[in-house]
């Protein structure tokens, strides 16, 4: 008869940021540990709720089921004596195996004597008893605190765990387990019968354990809302409900990113809209299980009206003072690690504008990256941190600077997350490569390893987000200079030293963060040809692998490709001195190749349009095979060998200014 | 309810639980964690079983008595429990029935906030407790403490007192709240808040600040070197609160910030390894 299992943990609340990765590891771990045990069930689940984590496995079988294993045992000559007695090794062999059983099978090393491990099924209960604790406090939680001598993710105080309706005797941290649960705080404990009547039970005395399912429950009351602020709530309550709640219509004078900040912030209420997308005086709050609505509401109300209140007096006492007046302020906030204050970051940041001379006014520029970082000082943002560079904007359209430099100042933060827009124009694209190609080399050079998990100051998303503006538009730089010049400015205001393998370390984060995002969106072979050691601005790469793209099913493109794999294969093997001279020439057809090749370089560099450069290097195509055809590379004569290689070894470095397409896997 | 109602209700209730109440600690801090009977407390390795209000003093909130919600001096009750009782949540719960808030009409919330004091060297986890949406205590499980990892952890609730007389009270400003009857908050601490902001934001004299804050830390040293672990933390809690002025005069630079923290923080780590250090010896 199979039963149901459950294993509840009641904890003080979880972290709710914590919860999202904890779910992962805890439903990855439950099954492996299951599996491991040998303990076949229909299926097993992970519910958590801020006050328990819940391990659920459906139809379990009573007894573990150990698979028998085979064992290879020493070769059949040693296990027996010439006439076929059971040697010592094949008896110490069967000691080993707990078992007199054995046979002999052939493998591909000759003919080996066999048995099959037997271990004894213990009773799935008695596993769980013995296995389950050390499981449970054993895993990598990097959340983890001590109490009393204990350590956990927070303080263990009751244990529900219960193998259809027998009690399973489990003792965690102090804790025995037993059949009585906890309610809703001011609610009555719940007693479980039986494991598999538990999530109805719970249900039933208003608590959902599905974490989709309390989701719901909120979701349902909104129209749109953020994504972070509904999650957060989820795992803040084990029985949302939402109510709503009003403030005083005079707030709306505020600018709505500050109404937002105030309702989200730390209350994580739900702002609401009107049909032009304005912020109305409501919101939605939501609390954990059945209360006293009007109580509730009043206080929230109360919460948010105090709130509301202090942003009036900090936008008051902002505006005393100008963005620029508080640019010397910025001496006073540090920016990351080692790396000085911000007023250092914005003089290196200063020293990057050269660069861009040409694409946008400089003065313009000069002046956007003086006020970029200006309303960090503000106390709005201050408060709420979130609103940095929408109050910059909000602040620099008040005090009547230029609109673009205004907007700017927010946009250069974009984009932050995969999804998020790309600053709209020129000027605020090239304050955000300024800002996060400083951020990318400040925070490499505090020698800071970003593993999967482990990224502190969001390296990754910084370097994303710069190689995505730079495929967003044509920005006519060489990331190299950019590169150089941000190392170059550390050096000057910060007095960091460098050494040569820093640069490379710059390279070759930025070419695997862009191999990732071109991965995205074209071939991986198609990635493989376009790369290459030179930083080329991304811009470029993405035209040349679009083109890619298109040509592949072409014939001509084909026979590129084998071309260029023939000239390496050639090239590969032989060892020569390169030096060219074209009266070395003597065959018709490496004449012919050579003339192609002279005539079409010039046009080829000349023409700007990717899909048209790769027909230009289509006209090689014919002479190529032709040559292959006709000329013996590898001649008796030294000079004439040389100068042939030479020629191909040309033309693949000509090739390979548009790609490597001998990788382009056909 | 009055102020000095909520305080009795809460102290008698944690003293039948078997605190014992103590006066305020007699000296500026900028929070209840720093009295000696929480400090100490936590290190030794005896039961540490406290119940006092202390008032903090945080110069950089000082509003010139105008500000409904901050001010230069506030009052905590602080509890202090080691090791933590294992229903410690619902005691704390059940406290509050005490003072006329019954969990279940209202929504109450514990929101992770960890806790730390950079110059004590200590820090903590522990939540917020929210009524509905308003912080009323700070609920912390000491994790460390002057440097040491603590074996043993006790847990520490820190009440806002004047927050929960606004709520029970509803009123809107601090300065509103009824301390007694007849006696107003605006009464008793308006004056005080105004002197005292015009002291910490604006005239107090950086120089001798700087100058006062070198003899404390000397003194502290040296209270170290003859093996004065109480007069050696009084020293570190006057460099403490002196740093704090010097921070809401808006005189330290970053850098220099961080060291005049450190420097503090040296101190009241010498503080606890000579108090843990004679605790052995006993």
């Amino acid at each position: 008869m199979s039963k149901d299992l459950l294993i509840e943990i009641g904890v003080e609340e979880l972290p709710s940021s914590y919860m999202d990765e904890l779910f992962e590891l805890l439903s990855s771990s439950f099954s492996s540990f299951l599996n491991e045990s040998y303990i076949r069930r229909d299926r097993d689940e992970v519910f958590l709720t801020p006050r328990r984590i819940i391990f659920m496995a459906r139809e379990v079988a009573d007894r573990q089921e150990i698979p028998e294993n085979e064992i290879k045992g020493p070769p059949k000559t040693v296990a027996l004596s010439e006439d076929g007695k059971p040697t010592q090794a094949l008896i110490k062999f069967l000691e080993r195996c707990n078992s007199e059983r054995w046979y002999i099978k052939s493998t591909p090393q000759g003919e080996y004597v066999f048995s099959s491990l037997k271990q004894k099924n213990l009773e799935t209960k008695e596993i769980i008893e013995r296995d389950f604790p050390h499981f449970l406090l054993s895993l990598p939680y990097s959340k983890k605190m001590i109490w009393e001598e204990f350590t956990f993710i927070r303080p263990i105080r009751w244990i529900v765990s219960l193998l259809g309706g027998e009690l399973i005797n489990l003792n965690i941290c102090g804790v025995k387990s037993g059949r009585t649960s906890k309610g809703l705080r001011g609610y009555p404990e719940i007693f479980i019968e039986n494991a598999s009547n538990y999530e109805a039970l719970m249900e039933k005395n208003r608590i959902i354990i599905s974490r989709s399912k309390r989701r719901e429950m909120i979701r349902e009351n909104l129209t749109h809302y953020k994504e972070s602020i509904l999650n957060e709530n989820v795992n803040r309550s084990e029985y949302p409900i939402c109510v709503n709640g009003k403030f005083s219509e005079e707030f709306l004078a505020l600018p709505n990113p500050i109404i937002s900040a105030v309702l989200a912030g730390s209350l994580k209420c739900f702002p609401l809209e009107d049909e032009n997308k304005n912020l109305r005086n409501e919101f939605i709050l939501v609390m954990d299980g059945p209360r006293d609505e009007e109580i509730v509401r009043k206080g929230y109300e109360k919460v948010v009206t105090a709130r509301l209140k202090d942003a009036v007096y900090f936008l008051k006492v902002d505006r005393k003072k100008e963005l620029s007046e508080r640019i010397s302020e910025l001496s006073n906030i540090v920016f990351i690690g080692n790396l000085g204050t911000i007023a250092q970051k914005v003089e290196r940041m200063k020293m990057l504008a050269p660069i861009f001379s040409g694409i946008v006014d400089n003065d313009k520029l000069t002046m956007a990256i003086e006020l970029s970082k200006a309303d960090l000082t503000t106390k709005v943002v201050y408060e709420f941190p979130e609103l940095q560079g929408i109050m910059g904007k909000i602040y620099a359209l008040n005090e009547g600077i230029d609109e673009d430099i205004a907007n700017s100042l927010y946009e250069h933060y974009l984009p932050v997350y995969e999804g998020d827009p790309i600053p709209k124009d020129d000027l605020s694209r090239i304050l955000s490569i300024i800002d996060k190609t400083d951020t990318f080399i400040g925070i490499l050079s505090e020698g800071i390893e970003v593993t999967g998990s482990y990224d502190p100051f969001g390296l990754r998303r910084t370097v994303s987000g710069l190689i995505r503006i730079f495929l967003s538009t044509y920005i006519p730089i060489k990331l190299n200079d950019l590169l150089n010049s941000s190392i170059k400015a550390y050096n000057k205001i910060n007095s960091l030293e460098f050494d040569e393998s820093f640069f490379k370390k710059v390279v070759s984060f930025l070419s695997q963060r862009l191999k990732n995002i071109l991965n995205t969106f074209l071939k991986y072979d198609t990635v493989n040809a376009i790369i290459n050691e030179d930083l080329e601005n991304p811009y470029i790469l993405k035209m040349k692998g679009e083109v890619i793209e298109k040509e592949r099913g072409d014939l001509s493109f084909k026979t590129l490709c084998e071309s260029h794999t023939r000239i390496n294969n050639i090239l590969k093997g032989a060892e020569f001195k390169e030096e060219f001279k074209e009266e070395l020439l003597k065959e018709k057809f490496e004449i012919d190749l050579y003339k192609t090749y002279s005539g079409i370089r010039d046009a080829y560099i000349q023409e700007k349009d990717f899909k048209e450069k790769i027909k230009i290097l289509y006209g090689l195509n014919e002479s190529i095979t032709a040559f292959f055809d006709n000329v013996l590379v590898i001649t008796q004569d030294l000079n004439i060998r040389n100068n042939r290689l030479s020629l191909l070894k040309q033309i693949k470095e000509f090739f390979c200014n548009f790609a490597d397409f001998s990788k382009i896997v056909i | 309810m009055y102020l000095e109602e909520i305080i009795s209700n809460l102290s008698n209730y944690w003293q039948r639980l078997g605190l014992t109440i103590l006066p305020a600690y007699d000296m500026e801090v900028g929070a209840g964690t720093m009295a000696p009977f929480t400090f100490f407390g936590v290190l030794s390795n005896k039961d540490a079983k406290f119940c006092y209000v202390q008032p903090s003093r945080r110069p950089t909130d000082g509003r010139y008595g105008e500000n409904p919600n901050r001010v230069f001096k506030h009052h905590q009750l602080q509890v202090i429990i080691k090791p933590s009782p294992v229903n410690i949540q619902d005691i704390y719960i059940e406290s509050l029935a005490s003072i006329g808030i019954d969990c279940k009409v209202h929504d109450i919330k514990f929101i992770e906030d960890n806790w730390e004091s950079p110059t004590l060297g200590a820090w903590g986890v522990g939540w917020e407790v929210w009524l509905d949406g308003m912080e009323i205590t700070q609920f912390t499980y000491f994790q460390q403490a002057g440097g040491i990892n603590l074996l043993t952890s006790a847990v520490e609730i820190t009440y806002g007192l004047e927050r929960i007389a606004m709520y029970i009270q509803n009123k809107d400003s601090v300065y509103d709240i009824e301390i007694g009857k007849n006696v107003s908050y605006s009464d008793l601490r308006q004056e005080e808040e105004i002197e005292y902001s015009i002291y910490s934001l604006e005239e107090a004299s950086i120089e001798r600040l700087i100058a006062l804050f070198e003899l404390y830390l000397s003194e502290g040293k040296f209270c170290i070197e003859k093996g004065l672990i109480f007069p050696a933390f009084d020293y570190a809690l006057k460099c403490s609160h002196t740093f704090n002025l010097l921070d809401s005069r808006g005189a330290l630079s970053v850098t220099e910030r961080a060291r005049f923290i450190g420097r503090i923080r040296e101190l009241s780590k010498s503080t606890a390894e000579l108090f843990k250090r004679k605790e052995a010896n006993e």
